[in-house]
Order: structure tokens, then C-alpha cells, then sequence
């Protein structure tokens, strides 16, 4: 330990005693996460990804002459529409329907009017509607899980509302399903194809003016159609929705498991990852599993259910987790650095299975040598005794002809999610 | 709020508090710094499903929110001055102090957190390296070269307590 060493240590302990506690450390951060969510939400709706919850938005046109005449608007194209006696008014919005004054509404959203309130499989959840100390309108969905958490998703609407709409995942039990909520006189309907309308209101479970669908299968020209009491008729497409993907993500990688036997569980590996990167349904892959100088270690991918991509990320016995990057799609080499003791770090190099001899350099100017290890029970991985200050060394890899494939800095192969760019 | 959520920020708001000043260089920040933190904490505490992990977690984002901090001011802007502390014996001791405090808030914003993790929270190169998402060989390289930047600032270079020790690579 050097002098500045202790210095420092000494400096920040004194000057973080200086610091004395907020008196109200609770204070202001309900509001704030809500402005947080309204931003994310916000940048949410602008962005293609975003097919959970849709709101829609019509232009409602008399009906003339009993014709029937109908204009079908996409989903967040309208434009601003006259008020009628239809639209969503926050002030005076529609009658609460379904397990009316078993709500959900969290006591952050003290200014939100429930418009419907509904059992989802364990869930309670209730949607509803109110505004913002801007006058913007919003809608918030608050729902109970199954350990009694409340959470809250909001999002901002548009003025002149008349049907809401939503495609919600299911769970395990239930399907996904389309929930629709207009005025408590409309009538509801709903066509999987665009045509051939069904009454879905004021049907089964589903109470007047409030539509319920179950969804088990992508539908894109479905519509909804709401028949207010006064003949106003608004056509709406309905949210897109697919099944929620729990497949594997694209980058998964099938190289075939190498080393020895795992000895670190997938769950202790997806709890710490969980703890890097919250989300729900972990998995872990391992692609290497040993061990060196005592220290058990397994490196693979680890993703979350609906994820796009996977990680890679290394696991040792000393229970640290590293999270690195969104593996490449199909890479020539992975590589991870274990920090087994003081001396010297592990470096693990994993080449793509029938890439020929890996060579290590342990600079940007030393030869390289192979290092393609020799225990057979790890089967062409590297392992390397590395210094813990290098700073430019190599990686080489080559194909079974001998030819050079690729050369690439470790640290370049082992960054993290933030020192890769 | 859920009782739960109440109970950690209880428990660990003054804690936090500290990690934020020393992030951050001053108090208005530092408790700017935490309400955002526990606000988004509180946005993901049902996804949080491992509470042991709960600091770690609450950690990255306090580092993590500093960053976007620091990219839009100037550190120099930052910093709380140093206060007058009483007692001439503790002078020399304070006045070092004193420089090193003002040393760490010309840092970049990287190597600040990894000093404030490593020599302050007391993680390991491995744990600083996976709470900050960057490797282990890259939280080494930037602890060396964020202290050999303490060393050659101008009031430190010639204190002899921040000196490296005999034989040491300068």
C-alpha cells in the first residue's frame, strides 16, 4: 500500500462524515420517479419497439342517413377532434366499471379516477385516467402482483379520447389479451380480420361499454369498433400484439460446452445477472466451465426473457459477476480475465469450435505462442497466466490451415458494457 | 410507497447521501443525485427480485446517473471549498487533505468513481469492475493512472505522503 493510498482512503472517510443525513429522504421521490416514468414512457411511444400498450385515437363521424359511413383512423395519426358527449373528460370521466371500489390506484396517484377494474389471474388491475398539473391527460394502469406490489405504468394521451386500447401479455396461465374501454353506453366490437364485427361488451366477464379479448395469436388487421349512443361510430385498429417471445436470442451461440463439468449453478450465475440487469425469466448458457488454482469459473451468456440479445458474462467462485457486452453474432473468439489473486490474473480464450491454434502475446510487440491448453479436459480453450497491469496484449486465432483469422487487444475482447466503445 | 421500499431508503439514504458527495463534489448535487437514484430505483424495485443485491444495484445507478451528470458540467463547477477546520496540530494533515480533495475534482468522471468505489466503498477490482460494466483490466489501468494524476498535481507533488514508494515505477 502506497502513502497516497492511505491519503486517499483517510480524505474521503473524513470528508463523507461531513455529510449529515436528509431530513426527509422519502420526500419527492414518488414525484420524481413519475416524471422519470412519463419521460421514459414518452420516449417509449416514439420508438417502433413499443407494441405492449397502444393507445388509439379516432375521429368519430356521425352516421348519415343510417348509412353506416365510417372513418377508420390508425392508431396515434388522428387529428385534434371536436369534443362530444363521447369523449374522455378527466374532470367528469366515464363511471368506473368491472370490481368497482376494489382498485388498485397507488396513493402516489392520488389524482387518478379508475375507469375499470378487473381480476387478471392473480392480478388486480385497474386502469385509469387523470391530469397532470399541466393539464396534459394521462392514463395510468396500476396492478398487484403476486406479492402484493403495486406498479404503475403511465403514459400521456392525447385530448378528445374516445376508445382506449391495449394488447397486454398474458401470463402463465392466461393468454395475452385486447382491452378496450369506451363511454359505459357504447357498444364494442371487435373483428380479427378487419371484418365480420362481434359484440364484445356487456358480454361474458366483460361489463357495458368495456371490451375484452383473448389474443393467442398475432392479428394485424384487427380492428375495433365502438357504437356510441348517440350513433357516433369509430373504427380503430387494434394495438399490435404477438405472443411474447421467450425464445432463445439470436446471438445465442451453440458452440458446443467445453472444460469440465459446471460446478456453478445457472441460478447463481442468473441471480447475480438479475442484479446487473433487472428483468424477468433469466437464463444462462455456460460455453466453458473450470478450474484454476482453486478458483472454480464458468463463462457463457445469460439473457432475460424477451430479450433481444444475450451477454456475456463470466462467473467465478468468489461469487463476482462480470457483465460484458451483447455478444457478437458468431464470433471467431470470446475471452474473459479472472482475478484470481494478486500476482496474476486468468485469462480464459475461447475460439469458435474448429477454429485451429490460439497464440498470446503479452504486448503490442512480443511474439505471440500458443496457448491453446493442453489439458484435455478443456479442449482447445486458452488459459493464460496474465499480468494484471498488461495493458496490450494479444489474442491470435487461427484456422485449421494455419492462416491467421484474426488479432484482436484483450482488452478489446474482455470490455465491459461501458468500455467498449 | 411500499413499506418495503420505505424501509431500505431509511435504513440506507445517509449512506447513500455519503457516496453521492463524494461523487459528486457537493451537497446540492449529491442529493440531487440520490432522489434521482432512489427514484429510479423505485421505478425497478419489482424487478429487483435478489434484495441482497439491492446496494449493488442502487450503486450502479447512483454511478451511472453521475455520468450523464458529469457530461453536462464542468467538474470544477462542482466542488464544494474546503471548510476551515479547527486546531493547528491537524493543520499540515488538513491542508493535504484539503489538496487531495481538490486533486480528485479534476479527475474525469470515470476514474473519480472507480477511486470512490475502490478506496471508499472498498470493493474489489472485480466488484468495481462489474458494478461499473467495465473489465477488471480496465478498472486497474484507470485506479493507476487516476492516482499517478494526484501525484503530479501541483499541490501534491511534492508532499512526500503521496509519494510513491521506494523503487516504485514512476
Amino acid at each position: 500500500m502506497s502513502p497516497i493510498d492511505d491519503e486517499l482512503r483517510t480524505t474521503l472517510q473524513r470528508r463523507s462524515t461531513d455529510v449529515s443525513p436528509l431530513p426527509d429522504p422519502l420526500g419527492g421521490i414518488t414525484s420524481r420517479a413519475r416524471r422519470l416514468r412519463r419521460r421514459r414512457v414518452a420516449a417509449a411511444m416514439g420508438s417502433a419497439a413499443v407494441v405492449v400498450a397502444a393507445v388509439a385515437v379516432a375521429v368519430p363521424l356521425a352516421m348519415g342517413g343510417g348509412t353506416g359511413t365510417t372513418v377508420r383512423q390508425p392508431a396515434g395519426s388522428a387529428e385534434p377532434t371536436p369534443s362530444s358527449q363521447g369523449a374522455l373528460d378527466p374532470a367528469q370521466p366515464w363511471a368506473e366499471r368491472g370490481l368497482v371500489g376494489k382498485e388498485v390506484v397507488a396513493s402516489s396517484c392520488a389524482q387518478c379516477r379508475p375507469l375499470f377494474t378487473q381480476q387478471f389471474g392473480s392480478t388486480t388491475e385497474t386502469f385509469a385516467v387523470g391530469e397532470n398539473p399541466d393539464s396534459a391527460l394521462f392514463l395510468a394502469r396500476d396492478y398487484t402482483t403476486a406479492n402484493g406490489a403495486v406498479l404503475q405504468q403511465t403514459q400521456d394521451l392525447p385530448k378528445d379520447l374516445r376508445v382506449l386500447t391495449w394488447a397486454l401479455d398474458g401470463d402463465a396461465t392466461n393468454p395475452g389479451r385486447l382491452v378496450v374501454i369506451a363511454a359505459p353506453d357504447a357498444l364494442v366490437e371487435y373483428a380479427p380480420e378487419g371484418t365480420g364485427y362481434q359484440q364484445i361488451s356487456d358480454v361474458g366477464q366483460a361489463p357495458k361499454g368495456i371490451g375484452l379479448v383473448p389474443l393467442e395469436a398475432a392479428a394485424p388487421k384487427d380492428t375495433v369498433r365502438v357504437t356510441e349512443a348517440d350513433g357516433t361510430q369509430v373504427v380503430v385498429a387494434a394495438p399490435d400484439w404477438k405472443p411474447a417471445d421467450t425464445s432463445t436470442p439470436v446471438n445465442v451461440l451453440g458452440w458446443v460446452h467445453r472444460g469440465s463439468a459446471q460446478k456453478l449453478s445457472d441460478a447463481a450465475v442468473v441471480a447475480k445477472f438479475d442484479a446487473a440487469l433487472p428483468g424477468t425469466g433469466g437464463h444462462y448458457r455456460s460455453l466453458v466451465d473450470g478450474t484454476s488454482n482453486g478458483l472454480d469459473f464458468t463463462f457463457g451468456q445469460a439473457w432475460h426473457d424477451g430479450d433481444a440479445a444475450a451477454h456475456t458474462v463470466a462467473y467465478d467462485s468468489s461469487g463476482v459477476l462480470f457483465l460484458g457486452p451483447e455478444t457478437p453474432r458468431d464470433p471467431w473468439v470470446m475471452a474473459a480475465v479472472f482475478s484470481r489473486t494478486n500476482a496474476t490474473d486468468l485469462l480464459v480464450v475461447l475460439p469458435r469450435p474448429g477454429a485451429g491454434r490460439i497464440g498470446y502475446a503479452p504486448s503490442a510487440t512480443a511474439a505471440f505462442t500458443d496457448i491453446a491448453s493442453g489439458r484435455s479436459d478443456l479442449n482447445s480453450v486458452g488459459l493464460v497466466d496474465r499480468d494484471p497491469k498488461a495493458l496490450d496484449d494479444r489474442v491470435q486465432v487461427h484456422r485449421g490451415d494455419d492462416s491467421v483469422i484474426l488479432t484482436e487487444g484483450v482488452a478489446k475482447l474482455t470490455c465491459g458494457t461501458k468500455d467498449c466503445g | 410507497m411500499q413499506p418495503a421500499f420505505s424501509d431500505y431508503v431509511a435504513a440506507r439514504s445517509a449512506a447513500l447521501l455519503r457516496t453521492a458527495y463524494l461523487l459528486t463534489g457537493n451537497r446540492a448535487d449529491a442529493e440531487d443525485l440520490l432522489q434521482t437514484t432512489l427514484a429510479k430505483t423505485y421505478l425497478a424495485w419489482d424487478r429487483i427480485r435478489d434484495r441482497d443485491a439491492l446496494d449493488g444495484y442502487v450503486r450502479r445507478t447512483m454511478v451511472n446517473t453521475q455520468t450523464s451528470f458529469w457530461r453536462r458540467k464542468k467538474p470544477e463547477s462542482l466542488y464544494d471549498t474546503p471548510p476551515d477546520r479547527p486546531g493547528r496540530d491537524a493543520q499540515a494533515d488538513s491542508d493535504l487533505h484539503d489538496a487531495l480533495w481538490s486533486a480528485l475534482a479534476k479527475l474525469g468522471r470515470k476514474q473519480r468513481a472507480v477511486l470512490v468505489l475502490r478506496y471508499y466503498e472498498d470493493l474489489s477490482e472485480t466488484e468495481t469492475a462489474a458494478l461499473l460494466g467495465i473489465s477488471v483490466g480496465t478498472v486497474k489501468s484507470t485506479t493507476s493512472r487516476a492516482l499517478a494524476v494526484l501525484r503530479q498535481d501541483s499541490s501534491l507533488r511534492d508532499d512526500p505522503r503521496t509519494a510513491l514508494p521506494l523503487g516504485a515505477p514512476r
